[in-house]
Parts: structure tokens; C-alpha cells; sequence
């Protein structure tokens, strides 16, 4: 698609001939990228920022140069990674079993061996994200490929700003769902609503700080729009670019990490619902 | 060294534990009998890490459970948590499935083969080693699960309710001896929870007896004898401390006449 846009974007402008290679070029770093990424290299994510930046400056003839450089860079990058080939990444088996909800090892084997859950080291993985799509959508709204990318907008800034908070808001509740997902499949709280209604402690600080990020990702995206429009005045385009940050970072980044709060968390581990077999034979 | 400190639980509005506190040395047996329904499992289940309690906490060799991921992950690799419902990979065989719980733990690979052949040895599986673990009859998975509580060599053991699941006279025998032969080294400490008296009896250093959430004994079953006024296996003892009653009952049940 992208090299469809920039070939179009290409023979609209009338521009230099280095510019249809510059965009065979650009569909081979895209792929690239893909490929860092799904290897677990941050490389992934340094490409996909370096690519916002070619988009930023098309169609001048300086993108050339730019594709060049990052072909010769992403060819050394093929290299390093097939140097390590296989990735340290998890079967396929595993990775499915995991997202059906059942240990592959078994429960509780899994769940409460030394060897499980992990804080990532990429501590600030959500605002590289959330930076890369920010800056992938200023760069194509304010960047050479404006026309082709909102084709039909006759000007981007004149979207309705009210559906923004909500369209960012949606967006943040969407994160916040898949964040709970993340820390919550598999461990429910402790101490259930009966019990804390029983108990008078409705807040259960050990569990209820998964919470924090989640609440903080609707809100935000909802209110974090609506300021920077209104009392700051801010372009659309760096509002929803800034809320993108803005949203990753908090439900991404955000402490405390999965790892930590399924090592320490007042949660339970509770048993598959279904798949496996239990001890039983009627499981 | 396992201490259990002033652990209050609840499930939903009902408390299951009720300020337990315990002290295991380590090398120590110690078994958890009482009525279903008592909290045996759930106290159980916070000293192995599946549940967190409501109030107070587990010290396992110094470390707090829970309180940070180091301690959290030091303390999962010296223990072993078997629950009475297991659940098993189904279309894993036992020969491909316990070598892969032993590497959860970093066990060196050709000891855990060898391993894994001395288990499916010791619990008769030899038969059904290629077989998916789906096609075992429940006493067949429990054996399996047995197998990788066992193989995971922690020197802290937490099981609930071992000796049930199907498993066969010579099962139980089997499993009896190991942890017998477990029991006699001074670095495996043992927690089990068991309805079963007489499977207890010459295993466990000492019995707690749980009653209404409160572990309301813990001693030696010589201790517990001089605590009951009753000399005797310690199904006698047990009835005398858990439900005195219960003879009366019987009685009663039969119209009167004792059967």
C-alpha cells in the first residue's frame, strides 16, 4: 500500500526519477522493519521511526539518500540477525497454548516455576510505540504525502475536533482491555467483591494497582485530547500524535509490570478453564 | 524453615483461616489433617504461592512470599506445589512432558532423563510412557503428576491430598516409600494435606489438625496421644481430637446397636 501511495505521491509531484526507487526502497525497508520486529530487535522499532522520517520529507530528492542509508544499514541488521538465528523467542506451541489461557507445562507447574513470568528490559518499549505512530501520523498529515494519505479531508485540521477525545478515548479503553487481559487472564483477585463488602476493606492496594494504568489510559485519552485542543491549541494532528504517546506509555509502561505483579501481586493463580487434563478422569 | 504468620483468608464473605500461625523447621514432615472444608487446601495453597492471604503472610527460609520478584522467584525454586486437581498438557507424553517440568526448575538434562526413567519405572508407567497423557486413566495422571512434583528435586514440598486421585494400592505403597525415604534426609521438608490417618502414620514428624480455620494442634502423634488421653493408632486419636462424636453417631445411625 505504502509503495502504491509514494509511487502516486510520486507521479503527482512530477519528481525526480530517484524517487520510484527511493520507493521500491521504502517497501524493503517496511518488510525489514517487520522482520527486526517480529525477532524481538529493537532495530524493528529504530526502522519504523527512520521510515516516518523519509515520509516527512517526500517527495524532496534528499529521500534518496536517506533510502540509501537505511537500506545499507538494514542489509548489516539482516546480517546481525541471522548471525542469530533462531531468535530466543517462544515456540508457537507455547505462544498459543498461552493465549488459549493453558500452560503448556501443566498447572500450577508453570505458573509457579523459577523460571516464569519475566520483566521485559525494554522499559520503555510504550513510548517507542506510541512515539512511532504519533510521529507516523504528524509526518503523514503535515509531511510531503498529506494529500494522498487524507485524500477526500480537504484539510486535515478541519476533522471535527469534539470526536477526537472520544476516538482517543475508545482507543485508551481499548489498550486498557487488552493491558487487564494481560495481567488479569489466569489471576483473578484474592479477595473477591462479597469478600471485601465481608471484610469492609474495599481496597485491596496488593491487587487494585492493576488498575491504576488501565483507569488512566480512558481518562486520559479522553481528557488529554480536550486540553491540548482547547487551552494549549494544538494542531489535531500533534493532539492525536501526542495522545498516541501519551497512551502507550501508560499502558505499556506503566509499573507495575506484568512480570512483578504476577510474582507479587494479592492475586490468586487460578486454574485453566478449560484444555489440558486434570488429574481426574472425568476432566 | 517455613513460617506461616497470623494468616487470616477469606472466600467471599466467609473466613477459611482464622490468624494461623505456624513454625516447620526444615527437613520436618509435617501433615495437615481435618474435616473437609477447614482450610487444609487453603493453607496449603498460600504456603505454595497460589493464593495470597488476606492478612499475614509465609516466610519459606527467610524470604517473605510475594513481597518482591527476587525473593518471589528464589523461594519457587526450592518449592514444589502438587495440588490435589492438577492439570496436565493432554497431547504430551509422560516421557516428553516431566523431563520439559524438570527444565522449568534448570535441572541439568541427562539427570532428568535418567530420572525420568526411574519414576516411570517406580509408578509402572513404562507401558504408557509414549502415550499422550489423555489417553491415562485418572491413577495413571495422578502417577504422572506425582512424577513431576518428584522430579523437580526442590527441598521444599508442598502436596495436598497425594495418596488420593485413583491411585492403585501399589501406587500409594510406591509413593509412601519415596517419601518416606525423602523424609529420613534432614534437607526435605514436607507439607502435606490428608484425610487418610493411617497413611500418615510413621510418615509425618508432626500432625496439625485444623479445625474451623485455626490450626488448633500441632504436635507429634506421641504429643497428640497425651494431648487426646488415648493410646492408639492415630485414626483413634484423630477421632478423639477431630470428632468425638462421631462414635455416638455411628450409633445412632444403626438404630442404637453398634455395627
Amino acid at each position: 500500500m505504502w509503495i502504491g501511495l509514494l509511487t502516486l505521491a510520486t507521479a503527482l509531484h512530477g519528481g525526480s526519477p530517484a524517487l520510484s526507487p527511493s520507493a521500491a526502497a521504502f517497501g524493503y525497508l517496511l518488510a525489514s522493519a517487520g522482520t527486526f520486529g517480529a525477532m524481538g530487535r529493537s532495530s524493528g522499532i529504530l526502522l519504523f521511526y527512520l521510515l516516518g522520517a523519509l515520509v516527512w520529507v517526500w517527495p524532496d530528492p534528499r529521500v534518496f539518500v536517506g533510502a540509501v542509508i537505511l537500506v545499507a544499514y538494514a542489509a548489516v541488521e539482516h546480517r546481525r540477525a541471522l548471525a542469530k538465528f533462531p531468535p530466543a523467542t517462544r515456540s508457537i506451541d507455547s505462544l498459543v497454548m498461552a493465549a488459549a489461557g493453558r500452560p503448556a507445562m501443566g498447572w500450577p507447574f508453570e505458573v509457579l516455576s523459577p523460571t516464569g513470568p519475566r520483566a521485559p528490559k525494554r522499559r520503555l518499549r510504550g513510548l517507542a510505540i506510541g512515539g512511532l505512530i504519533g510521529g507516523w501520523i504528524y509526518a503523514g498529515a503535515n509531511g510531503g504525502i498529506a494529500d494522498i494519505m487524507f485524500k477526500g479531508v480537504e484539510d486535515f485540521e478541519l476533522l471535527p475536533s469534539h470526536s477526537v477525545p472520544v476516538a482517543m478515548g475508545v482507543i485508551g479503553l481499548i489498550l486498557a482491555v487488552q493491558r487487564l487481559g494481560r495481567f488479569c487472564a489466569g489471576y483473578p483477585w484474592s479477595l473477591g467483591l462479597l469478600g471485601r463488602y465481608g471484610t469492609g476493606r474495599w481496597i485491596d492496594a496488593s491487587y487494585d494497582v492493576v488498575f491504576v494504568a488501565p483507569f488512566v489510559s480512558v481518562v486520559g485519552g479522553t481528557a488529554l485530547p480536550w486540553v491540548l485542543r482547547e487551552p494549549l491549541n494544538f494542531s489535531l494532528s500533534a493532539t492525536i500524535a501526542l495522545t498516541f504517546v501519551f497512551l502507550f506509555w501508560v499502558s505499556e509502561d506503566w509499573g507495575p509490570t506484568s512480570a512483578d505483579w504476577h510474582l507479587t501481586g494479592g492475586h490468586r493463580i487460578a486454574p485453566p478453564m478449560a484444555g489440558g487434563v486434570g488429574v481426574s478422569v472425568k476432566a | 524453615m517455613i513460617d506461616v504468620v497470623n494468616v487470616t483468608h477469606h472466600y467471599g464473605v466467609r473466613p477459611v483461616l482464622r490468624d494461623v500461625s505456624l513454625h516447620i523447621d526444615r527437613g520436618e514432615v509435617v501433615a495437615l489433617m481435618g474435616p473437609n472444608g477447614m482450610g487444609k487446601s487453603t493453607l496449603l495453597g498460600i504456603m505454595a504461592g497460589i493464593l495470597a492471604p488476606y492478612r499475614g503472610h509465609v516466610e519459606i527460609h527467610g524470604r517473605r512470599r510475594r513481597r518482591t520478584p527476587e525473593e518471589e522467584l528464589a523461594i519457587r525454586q526450592e518449592v514444589v506445589y502438587l495440588p490435589a486437581e492438577a492439570w496436565l498438557p493432554k497431547g504430551r507424553t509422560p516421557r516428553e512432558w516431566l523431563p520439559a517440568v524438570g527444565r522449568l526448575w534448570g535441572i541439568d538434562d541427562e539427570r532428568l532423563f535418567e530420572h525420568t526413567e526411574r519414576l516411570l519405572n517406580l509408578f509402572d508407567l513404562e507401558k504408557e510412557a509414549d502415550s499422550p497423557i489423555e489417553s491415562l486413566s485418572g491413577g495413571q495422571r495422578k502417577k504422572v503428576a506425582l512424577g513431576a512434583a518428584l522430579i523437580v528435586e526442590a527441598p521444599v514440598m508442598f502436596l495436598d491430598e497425594p495418596f488420593s486421585g485413583g491411585l492403585d494400592p501399589s501406587g500409594i505403597a510406591a509413593l509412601r516409600k519415596v517419601l518416606q525415604s525423602l523424609a529420613a534426609r534432614d534437607d526435605i521438608t514436607i507439607v502435606m494435606a490428608t484425610p487418610v490417618p493411617e497413611l500418615v502414620e510413621g510418615l509425618a514428624d508432626r500432625i496439625a489438625i485444623i479445625l474451623d480455620g485455626r490450626v488448633t494442634v500441632c504436635d507429634t502423634l506421641d504429643g497428640l496421644r497425651r494431648i487426646a488421653g488415648v493410646e492408639g493408632p492415630l485414626e483413634m486419636v484423630y477421632e478423639r481430637l477431630v470428632s468425638p462424636e462421631s462414635s455416638r453417631k455411628i450409633e445412632s445411625y444403626f438404630g442404637g446397636k453398634q455395627p
